[in-house]
């Protein structure tokens, strides 16, 4: 038996990524899903039934995985929506998108942000997550230029770039909270085992070097923030609603109507 | 979107086996192209897959 399994922390945290990582797949595939047949063209419409086809592939695969780790109470993996009411996916993945401008923004931030994890898993010390990690990456270039593309032409569109960045504006923030604040406990722990690298904050400004060049070069009004500092070389987003972040769940608690 | 262009797209499933037209894509990018010609024609593990302008073509013959 590996020795990070006698690490109880490592373990609750490595559950908890692994649902996290497939709840969101399976969320995204479920969503992408309902374009199939809205994409506004044909080879966008085929598209979009591959990219969802593969989605809920890859959390096919990874669900497994909770099966091999010991851990009690371990969350149920998801064939239906409905199968279990904890969901440790982004909020905006909970309703259908309401326009192909909102899934094409959510898509990019979706699934660059789950590329980004699964690229510091690659060489895990747990040889099947690290295995599966490989495999869905091999399958994630061709989404995230479809991705990429779908958001060029949409930006060219005088009409629709300011409902695209209203979007990207609502959904940015949550994603970057995805990421966790700097410093997790359990986060630590996995990078001590080798079973993940990087860091909280490094695994944001990996996803911002990947998101926010496409963001700036389309002129899109995602800023202020993300803006780069030069002294820091890094990346500024500004504060974040950390106290509306749940984060066993990784996902935007609903604000209370008392807050708003 | 904008109406885009169209792409032949050629692949190639055996190394012996010779280069064949399986279809067309229309894109506005080559980037595209490639994008939907992967997700359109992925009924076989080709091992070789390619998509070419279609203005690029350069005709020896074509049909009365």
């Amino acid at each position: 038996m590996p020795s990070w399994q006698d690490n109880d922390r490592a373990v609750a945290a490595l559950v908890n990524l692994v649902v996290v990582l497939a709840d969101n797949k399976y969320f995204l595939g479920r969503r992408i899903s309902e374009w199939e047949v809205g994409a506004p063209g044909l080879e966008e419409a085929v598209a979009s039934s591959a990219l969802a086809q593969e989605e809920l592939g890859h959390a096919r695969v990874l669900y497994p995985l909770l099966d091999e780790l010991p851990f009690p109470e371990r969350p149920l993996p998801l064939e239906r929506e409905g199968d279990r009411k904890r969901r440790y996916a982004v909020s905006f993945l909970d309703k259908p998108w309401g326009t192909w401008t909102e899934a094409v923004a959510a898509i990019l931030l979706v699934d660059t942000a789950l590329t980004t994890m699964l690229e510091h898993l690659t060489d895990s010390a747990w040889e099947p997550l690290a295995r599966r990690a490989v495999r869905i990456l091999q399958e994630e270039a061709f989404h995230l230029e479809f991705a990429e593309g779908r958001l060029r032409e949409l930006a060219a569109l005088p009409g629709v770039r300011g409902e695209l960045e209203g979007h990207l504006r609502a959904f940015l923030p949550e994603m970057l909270l995805w990421f966790g604040p700097e410093g997790e406990e359990g986060v630590r722990e996995l990078v001590r085992e080798g079973l993940i690298r990087g860091g909280n904050e490094a695994w944001r400004q990996a996803y911002l070097g990947r998101i926010a060049p496409l963001l700036l070069e389309e002129r899109l009004g995602v800023l202020p923030y993300p803006s780069w500092d030069v002294a820091r070389r890094r990346y500024e987003y500004g504060e974040l609603p950390w106290n509306h972040w749940n984060r066993l769940q990784r996902r935007l608690e609903a604000v209370s109507p008392v807050e708003r | 979107m904008g109406p885009g262009e169209y792409y032949e797209v050629f692949a190639r499933y055996e190394p012996e086996e010779p280069l064949r037209h399986i279809g067309t894509v229309r894109a506005r990018t080559p980037k595209d192209a490639e994008v939907f010609a992967y997700t359109l024609y992925d009924e076989w593990k080709w091992r070789e897959m390619l998509v070419v302008p279609r203005k690029e073509l350069v005709w020896l013959k074509k049909p009365e």
